[in-house]
Parts: structure tokens; sequence; C-alpha cells
């Protein structure tokens, strides 16, 4: 079923580059600005994701040594920055540091020349995008605990040389997978090139595909050429990201939980407590009091003074008919349609491929070599061409169901990998006593497995809902005319120069991400075990 | 009456075949082990009985049916065979609680509620679990988890009962308890029972006939005692740990090796074997010294001790050799 909808997605957009001759490739290929554009998005993932990596590690290496219930909250400090869309941290960024920011009114000085480049890009999506490191790192070590470190000190080792011939290769698989993933993340990013790197000419490979799309003429084969190398792109870095998971996780998951004590120093946890303030300020608190400050000021050009503070954005937002409060119902009822048919699809897909193995394994096999998630652009090209053809006698085009189709495109696979995983960990005996006591098929999954997962099938649709109210890039190029949802009203509201209002809904989203991601997490930690 | 009878079982998975033309009758109300080393197709052939797998050829009749008859063409699903099933990772339901576990099999027959309850109340009773009847089963030991998994395979009153290790995920002591308790329940009840287990303890314990297992066929059957007193070769004899292997010369017979065993041979000045004792431990309630004579190593048990590096005689009775082949 799933694969129908992935294939559909894939040979549609080789098949406009079969249709249309092979030789468009290569021109297309060697036409400077898309080769430019590609050189821009993997100069720009690559350091992205250095960034990213030297931020988090050095916390990860702190944070091994806090006691649990300082580093659970710094843990939560740091989940904060997956709640703030990577469109809504730019824009965020723009107001405190472009000319007149809030930066600028409260100390004086302003970075514009600095966040309109290279440099600026680069900061603020290693800022949204570091976390995920963090936890990845700082998880890898808790579990190689202090136990290899105490060794290598007992055979005679400094504090330098165990961090560097132990903990590092230990912790660096960890490192490196959660790095490429960040690499992927970055390259399919649509919202911070867009909002930043115009301003400056910067073009990556996924605002050069909008362009093409946005810009009469219309150039289709460019784009399908764009999307390919960025399928291809996102598929090596994931394969690569899998390979060392696969090669390098049991042998450092076998030996048990021994963590680090935490340090007792005073001037070290002075500096770990430093750090961290320094990096959450930066990193949370500043775009989130941007975001909150501007969504309660009248106008821009007010500043930041008392009598330009009002609840008018709110009101502006949640006036009937207004084309806000339309925009969020339309997400919720797409997010909400999306989560309910991902969560049942899943589950389906789960049971036919590990419980009846003759049809699954090899289907398993494909699923798992392909990407979490197909590149946002590439989904939104593959479903325009696919649709826009002029054979199909009804298509969902311009219509909200493409739009509702693009969401399960791109967010299918996390239902279906956090199933069917789930369901690989019940083991089979679950079943088998079911059926020797006299139960039939439809009767294990519906009093066995259907109970047992609804847990995980609940987190997954949770998930599923948040990504899909914020979603932007397929939502832009999608919405029937006329139509709009949370994020393209926020984006469009940048566009029309009425920030505020933009900031009040971006508000919103952020806040709603939050209960409903802490609602999934709540129902995900309750599953049986 | 047979309550069991397989007939030419063959199952292969690919190229290996796991299981080769098995033949096994298991009499009414007796309770069989299948013993082996891991990997021997025990586990599989259980399956095939309960109907997880079906065999590439061959037929199993159980209760007075046709289970299974590959010519024919005919393969009961295991819901339809009526069996009762206790699994090694005891199988027990997490989101049900300890009655509902026990229920499920009553409810698949679409008992009345009333009868279900009582016939709940009944089995919980009968394992020793009725103040826990509410209570999901993470909240239960090893041991009740295993009796609440008994609970529910016996719930439907079957005549046939498969065990897949029951004991083996179970510490010591009360393995030992947990093996009494299913033997005296089963015989109670008169069921038919076939159980799986690599562990020859846990077959001693349980069972009234053992069929010994290797690389997929049936290598010896018969009663513990029997079996272990005399096994056919030298791998079964190795495989149950029967006793102390010894070339036959040592005692001018022709067979290369003989089995001796291990309360067959006493320290005694009068013996005509001499040997080295290397180790010595005390064990329950009696010394057990590793001896070694000729270069071959005996297993011995005395009721005094003796120290390692004594030079000891050793007597045998030899009513107790036995020649293997193989």
């Amino acid at each position: 079923m799933i694969a129908i909808i992935l294939f559909a997605v894939f040979p549609k957009i080789n098949e406009l580059s079969l249709t249309a001759p092979f030789s468009l490739l290569i021109p297309n290929l060697t036409d400077p600005r898309l080769s430019g554009a590609i050189a821009n998005s993997l100069m720009l993932s690559a350091s992205v994701t250095a960034v990213a990596a030297l931020t988090a590690l050095p916390l990860s290496l702190l944070r091994a040594r806090m006691s649990k219930r300082q580093g659970q909250f710094w843990d939560v400090c740091f989940l904060i920055p997956f709640l703030i869309p990577p469109y809504i941290g730019s824009l965020a960024w723009m107001q405190l540091l472009q000319r007149n920011g809030f930066i600028e009114q409260l100390f004086g000085f302003h970075a514009g020349a600095m966040l309109y480049s290279f440099t600026g890009i680069t900061l603020v999506m290693a800022l949204n995008l570091f976390p995920l490191i963090y936890f990845s790192a700082s998880r890898s070590l808790m579990v190689i605990g202090s136990r290899y470190g105490d060794i290598a000190r007992v055979c005679g080792a400094n504090p330098l040389s165990t961090f560097f011939r132990i903990d590092l290769p230990l912790v660096l698989p960890a490192l490196v997978s959660s790095g490429l993933i960040v690499f992927i993340l970055t390259i399919e990013e649509f919202g911070t090139p867009e909002i930043l790197g115009r301003r400056f000419g910067f073009e990556v490979m996924v605002t050069a595909v909008h362009d093409k799309f946005t810009n009469w003429p219309v150039d289709l084969a460019g784009a399908s050429v764009l999307c390919c190398v960025l399928i291809l792109l996102a598929f090596l870095a994931y394969r690569g990201q899998q390979m060392i998971v696969a090669v390098y996780q049991t042998q450092v998951d076998a030996n048990g939980f021994a963590t680090a004590e935490p340090s007792t120093s005073v001037l070290l946890r002075l500096l770990t407590v430093g750090v961290f303030a320094l990096v959450a300020i930066i990193a949370v608190a500043l775009p989130l009091a941007s975001v909150t400050a501007s969504a309660f000021m009248d106008t821009m050009s007010g500043g930041l003074d008392r009598d330009n503070f009002s609840l008018r954005n709110m009101q502006t937002v949640f006036a009937p008919g207004s084309d806000a409060i339309n925009a969020i119902l339309t997400s919720l009822s797409l997010a909400i349609a999306a989560a309910l048919l991902t969560a049942l699809i899943g589950f389906l897909v789960a049971f036919t491929l590990v419980r009846l193995p003759s049809r699954g394994t090899a289907m398993l096999d494909f699923l798992s070599i392909l990407p979490n998630s197909i590149p946002g652009m590439a989904v939104a090209v593959g479903l325009i061409l696919t649709w826009n053809l002029p054979f199909w006698p009804v298509t969902p085009y311009n219509t909200l169901l493409i739009l509702l189709l693009a969401y399960l495109c791109l967010m299918l696979p996390y239902p279906i990998r956090m199933l069917t995983t789930a369901l690989r960990q019940l083991p089979t005996s679950l079943d088998h006593a079911a059926y020797v006591a006299g139960a039939n098929e439809i009767t294990v999954v519906r009093r066995i497995l259907a109970p047992l997962l609804a847990p995980v099938a609940f987190a997954a649709g949770f998930i599923v809902f948040a990504i899909s109210t914020r979603e932007l890039v397929t939502s832009l190029m999608l919405s029937p005319p006329g139509v709009e949802t949370v994020a393209t009203f926020v984006f469009r509201q940048f566009d029309q120069g009425s920030m505020n209002v933009g900031m009040a809904m971006s508000l919103l989203t952020i806040l709603l991400s939050a209960v409903v991601i802490g609602a999934g997490q709540r129902l995900a930690g309750r599953t049986f075990r | 009456m047979n309550s069991l009878n397989l007939h030419g079982i063959q199952k292969s998975f690919g190229q290996t075949d796991v299981l080769v033309d098995i033949d096994l009758t298991v009499e009414a109300g007796t309770f069989v082990t299948l013993l082996g080393p891991s990997g021997c197709g025990k586990t599989t052939l259980l399956r095939i009985i309960a109907g997880l797998d079906a065999p590439d050829s061959g037929t199993v009749h159980g209760r007075g049916m046709t289970f299974v008859d590959t010519q024919a063409g005919i393969f009961i699903p295991p819901q339809a065979r009526e069996l009762g099933y206790v699994f090694q990772d005891y199988g027990l339901w997490p989101h049900l609680t300890v009655a509902e576990n026990v229920a499920f099999p009553l409810q698949m027959r679409a008992m009345a509620k009333a009868d279900i309850r009582e016939r709940v109340t009944e089995v919980l009773g009968a394992v020793q679990l009725l103040n826990h009847a509410d209570k999901r089963p993470e909240k239960l030991s090893g041991g009740q988890k295993q009796r609440v998994s008994i609970a529910r395979a016996l719930a439907g009153k079957p005549s046939l009962m498969l065990f897949d290790e029951p004991l083996s995920n179970l510490d010591a002591n009360l393995r030992e308890e947990l093996g009494y308790e299913i033997r005296r329940l089963t015989r109670e009840l008169g069921l038919t029972c076939i159980n799986v287990t690599h562990d020859r303890r846990e077959a001693q314990l349980l069972s009234d006939s053992i069929a010994l297992m290797k690389d997929g066929r049936i290598h010896q059957v018969g009663p513990p005692d029997t079996l272990f007193q005399n096994p056919i070769d030298v791998w079964a004899a190795t495989f149950l740990d029967a006793g102390n292997l010894l070339p036959g010369a040592l005692f001018g017979l022709d067979t290369p090796t003989v089995l001796v065993g291990r309360s067959a041979a006493t320290v005694d000045p009068t013996g005509t074997l001499h040997g080295l004792v290397t180790a010595t431990l005390y064990i329950d309630d009696r010394y057990e010294s590793l001896i070694q004579v000729e270069g071959h190593q005996l297993k011995v048990f005395t009721a005094t001790r003796l120290n390692p590096g004594e030079l000891v005689c050793l007597m045998i009775d030899t009513r107790s050799v036995r020649s293997l082949s193989g």
C-alpha cells in the first residue's frame, strides 16, 4: 500500500525525464545556476553539520557529568528548538538582529550584515538542529558510561588521552550518524534559505526548485533533475547513517548502564551551568522571546515601547471568519486526517509486514533502506508532476486532497517505522497463545495486537499531527488557490510585511506543538512491557 | 487409546532438514519430553503438533482427529485444535489481567459469562493464584507468571497439553517446586503432555517418558531411568551426562568405550584401578571428586573428603559397566 504511494513519487519524476528526452539531463546538470545551487546546498549542509556537532559535543560531554535532575532540566530546555519550525526561527532571528531589531533597540548594535550571509544562515540553522546531535551523543555517552574511561585510567592514561583514545572513538558513531541526519534536514530545508538567503542572492537546491515552479516560464525538467539530486543526496546520507548504526551500535550497547558519577568539582559545575545557560539563551530564549514580543506588538516600527504592546494581533488571528482562523481550521483538519490515516495505515502495514512473514520480509528490507522521509520538496514536485498529467479523469490537484496526500507521503514513514519496531518487540508467543486458545486472525488483531499497539499508534499520530500543522514546503507548493495552512499563512504575512500577525500565529503553532508532542510522549511512555 | 500419533513428519527450512521422518506415539495420560540440544528440531516438532508450523509431509493425529495429513491436504489451524500450550516466555497478554488472560480461551469458545467466571476461579485456585486474579502480569514474579500461563492452558479443559521449556526461565528452587506442581496437576487431570527442553534435569523432573532427539531424528525413547542407565551410544551418554566414559580395555572388554555409573566406583584399597585426585568439592550431601585414571577423567561420589594430589585405588562394580556403540 505504502509502496504504491512512495513509488508514485519516484518513477513519476523519472517519467518526466523519460518522456522528455534524456538529453536534457546533461545541460541541466551543467547549468551554472543549478550546479551553483547544488554546491551551495552541500556547502551549507556541511557547515551546518560541523557547527551543530561542535556545539553539541562539548555540551553532551558536560551533560554526562551532571546530576540526574540538572540533566533532565537542560534536556527539556534543548527540546524546545524542535518545537520552533525553522522558518519561524529564521523570522525570529530577523526581528532580533536586523537593523532596528530588538537587539539594536536594547543594546544599540545590529548584526544584519552577519545575519544575511552564509555565516548567518549556517548559525541560525545549526542553532535549530544541534539538539539532535546533543541528544544522540549524550545518550551514547550515557550508555558508554565511565567504565571504559576508568579502565583506561587504571592502565595509566591521563584524562586527555582517555578522551581522545577511548571516549571520542566510542561516541563517534552516534556523532556521525546524528550529524548525517542534520545534514539531510539541512539539505531539504526550505524556509531558512528562502527567508534569509534571498536577501543576499544565496540559492540552494530547494529554493531553486521553488523558483522554477513559481517564476515564469515554469521549468519542470530542471526542477525534476534537481529533485532527483536532492533525493539521491538524502538517500546516500541516510544509507551512510544506517550503515554506521548497524556496524557500531550493538557493540557499544552490550555493556549495561554504568553512568558516570556526577562531578563534584565546583569549578566544573559552574562552567557547566555557564555554558549550558549561554547556549540555552542563544538557541532557546532569544528566538522564543523574539516571537513572543513580536506577537504582542502592534507594529514593528513602534519598537519595544509599552504603548506598542497589546492583544490586537491575537484578536486579528481569532476574528471570526478571518484568513487566520480559516488557515488554522484547514491545518487542524488536515493534520487530524493525516494523523488518523497514517496511524491506521501504519498499523495495517506493520501487521502485514511483521506478522505475515512470507509476504513481508522482502518489503521490510526494502522499507528499511528508504529514507525516513523523502525531502518535502521532492514529494511536492512528484505529486505535481503525477497529478498534473492530462490523462487523469479526476485529479486531487487543486483540491485539499492533494495536501492530504502530500502529508501522507511525508509522514507515513514515521508511524510505519514506530509500529513495525514496536510490533517486532512484542513476542510472537502473544499471538500464538491466542491462536492456540482458539482465536482467528481478526480476533488476534482486534483483541491482542490492537490494544497493545494503541499507545504507539497514538504517539505516532500525535507526531504526525504536530509535524503536519507546521509543514511549509508542500503546503506552499500544493495549496489550491485561496486555501492557506498555518505555515503558508505565516509565510505570506512575512512576505506582505504584516509580521506581527504572522508572529502571533507562530506563537500559537509553537504552543500547539508543545502541547501535542508532550501529550504524545506521555502516551508513548505508557506502553506495556 | 493413543492420544497423539505422529507419522513420517518431515520438515526443512531452505536447505537444512530440521525434522527427518519422525514417528512418535504418545499414550493417553502420559507425560513425554522431547529432549535434545538446541537445533535438534524439538521446538519445530512441538509447533507442528500445535499447528503453529506445518510439516512438509507426514500426518499428525491427536484427540481422535486428524490434525495434519499432507497427502490428503488436511491442516487444522491451531485455533481449532483445542490444545493447551505453555510458552517458555509465558506469552501472557500484558494488557489483560490475570483473570482476563485465563478467560480468553473460554471466551473464544463462546461460553456463558457465569460459566467462564466459575471456571477461571477453579483453575486459578488450582495453581494457587486466586488472590492475584485482578493483577496485570507485570506485577507477578516469574514463577507466578508461569502458573498463570499453565492456568490459561488448562482453562479450556484440553486433553493434550504442550509445554515449551516451562521451567527454563525460573531459578533453581522454583523450578523444582513448579516441576512437582506441573507433575501433580497433569497426572491428576489425566492429561497427555508433550514437553520440549534441552535441560535433562527438567526432563527428569517432569516426564514419564523421554524422547531423545538428535539432528532432526528421534534418537532413543524410554522412561527416564532406562534412558539414563542404558543410553544407546556414546553421544546419548555424553548428552545425558549419564556417567563416566572409559575405554573398554580397562575392564578387559573389546568395546572401545564403556559407561560406568558414578555410584559404581568406590574408593577401596583393594581396588584394581589407580588414580590421582585432581579436584574435590562438596555438593548437596556428599563429596564429588575428579580422579585421573590412565589419562581418563572420572567423576566419583564419596562420603569422605579426598584431597587433590592424593593417590587412590578405585573399585568398580562391574555389574554397572555398559558397553557403548559409536
